[in-house]
């Protein structure tokens, strides 16, 4: 991972106090650390409170942080792991309301469909929906937010050498989603592009 | 992305990746720094103000049982209570309640709070392993630890694996006779209870914030503290302190014993049903 001396600085100047200094950090990577957020919980007023939840426990924990170590992963370990744990506790809440007879649990909301182009990408999703969340998390982490994988495996507390095969564990269960239960995205994406109406 | 060509399921995501339309980024610093410069109360839970009534309902009961439970303790004398909790305590686990020192007699009331990586070995889980004799037990929450770290007193290994939100503490008492955990500051009042044998003790002021309330893990005693610092150093085999080793700890902690003759002690900025849920779902 590349050093940033800028960041280092701005994480020294935090950790001896210097919140205007954290707030430039929050600034720096507040649209990658919500994007991972939303990317899980789907929900954007969600999204933001992961986030801010996230910085906040990463000032709290910035005493236990090396400075030599890239702020990005660290961070994202925590957002992404605070965001788990809100879809974890809606599947639960949902579970006690689908008990109780008033909603139908679910795992995942719906994305949004603003942020969807077209059916082919809604089926996608649908397919990545039915990955375990471990699956989920490092296909985001790569493709979506394109984090090398030096910073994935940080982000996701893994060995680095590890990330290439776990990559390639998840895309070969979506590629089984796919075969199995939405094989025209196969056929689009062999056609030469997915549908996107 | 990749050097080696693309599946097909890869040339999808990459594809949905670029079209994706994120919302827009809000602006987070000033809600941040708003709540950093309010001393940081994080919040109960991610996403709460949307949450369910039944989770502020179960949410106020449990503070209430807590709140409960701190008035008994508080209620009797605090030293028939320690009492009363050394007669029940967990298997190598002590709980003291000292007299509250004396401005300007002790001269260091609160030991710093030391960062964790000043005192302890930063490590991997397999390298843990090896420094500490028995497989690390990670809760099942999900989550994974932020830094793998082991201390080593005095011939006592100590495995502590920070997850940010809380921190978890792991020692096997292959050794009981080794050493004591003593969460104490040097008095200059005799205690009442003289060290004994168990490799943790906490000390509680009798007039500090901090309280002492019973619990279970897994069905087993457990002892939570809350609402206040306490204090640890650790004793070495030969019952004297380890230099440096003195430190605050300014979280809630939980205690308690595990199976296998494993002593667990997770601090933690939560509820003591935040807590326990990280507690039981440990192997």
């Amino acid at each position: 991972m590349e050093h940033d001396p800028a960041e280092q600085r701005l994480v020294l100047l935090a950790q001896r106090g210097d919140q205007q200094a954290f707030g430039q950090l929050v600034t720096r990577y507040q649209q990658v650390a919500f994007r991972a957020a939303y990317l899980v919980v789907r929900e954007s007023a969600t999204a933001e409170d992961v986030a801010q939840e996230g910085f906040v426990r990463a000032y709290q924990g910035l005493s236990r942080f090396r400075p030599s170590e890239p702020f990005r992963p660290w961070l994202l370990r925590i957002v992404t792991n605070l965001a788990l744990n809100e879809v974890r506790a809606r599947t639960r809440r949902g579970g006690l309301l689908e008990r109780l007879g008033w909603a139908t649990a679910r795992s995942e909301p719906p994305a949004d469909r603003a942020a969807l182009a077209g059916e082919g990408q809604q089926e996608l999703w649908n397919a990545v929906n039915e990955l375990g969340v471990e699956d989920r998390v490092v296909l985001y982490l790569r493709y979506f937010l394109e984090l090398p994988e030096r910073e994935i495996a940080f982000a996701i507390g893994k060995a680095p050498g590890t990330v290439k095969s776990r990559l390639s564990r998840a895309s070969g269960r979506l590629r089984g989603v796919i075969e199995a239960r939405y094989p025209s995205l196969r056929a689009e994406a062999v056609g030469g592009g997915v549908r996107d109406e | 992305m990749n050097e080696e060509p693309m599946n097909f399921e890869e040339q999808l995501l990459t594809r949905a990746a670029a079209a994706f339309a994120y919302p827009a980024t809000p602006q987070l610093a000033t809600g941040v720094l708003a709540r950093i410069g309010a001393g940081v109360a994080p919040k109960p839970a991610v996403g709460a103000h949307r949450g369910l009534v039944t989770r502020g309902l179960a949410a106020a009961a449990i503070a209430a049982l807590v709140t409960f439970a701190a008035v008994l303790v508080t209620w009797r004398d605090a030293r028939e209570a320690v009492a009363d909790f050394l007669g029940l305590a967990v298997e190598g686990e002590q709980i003291r309640i000292l007299p509250t020192p004396v401005p300007g007699v002790t001269p260091t009331a609160f030991p710093p709070d030391h960062p964790l990586d000043s005192y302890a070995t930063p490590t991997t889980l397999l390298g843990a392993r090896d420094r500490v004799g028995f497989d690390p037990q990670l809760p099942l929450t999900g989550e994974v630890p932020i830094g793998v770290y082991t201390i080593d007193y005095q011939g006592t290994p100590v495995l502590v694996l920070d997850y940010g939100r809380f921190v978890l503490w792991e020692v096997r008492d292959l050794v009981v006779d080794k050493g004591v955990f003593d969460k104490t500051v040097p008095q200059p009042t005799p205690t009442p209870y003289p060290p004994g044998p168990g490799l943790f003790e906490k000390g509680l002021f009798d007039k500090g914030t901090a309280r002492l309330a019973e619990s279970t893990v897994q069905g087993r005693p457990a002892y939570w503290i809350s609402g206040g610092p306490h204090f640890v150093r650790f004793l070495g085999r030969d019952g004297t302190p380890v230099a440096g080793s003195e430190r605050t700890v300014s979280r809630n902690t939980l205690v308690w014993r595990g199976p296998g003759g494993t002593n667990y002690r997770l601090e933690i900025d939560g509820t003591l049903d935040q807590a326990l849920e990280i507690a039981n779902s440990l192997p």
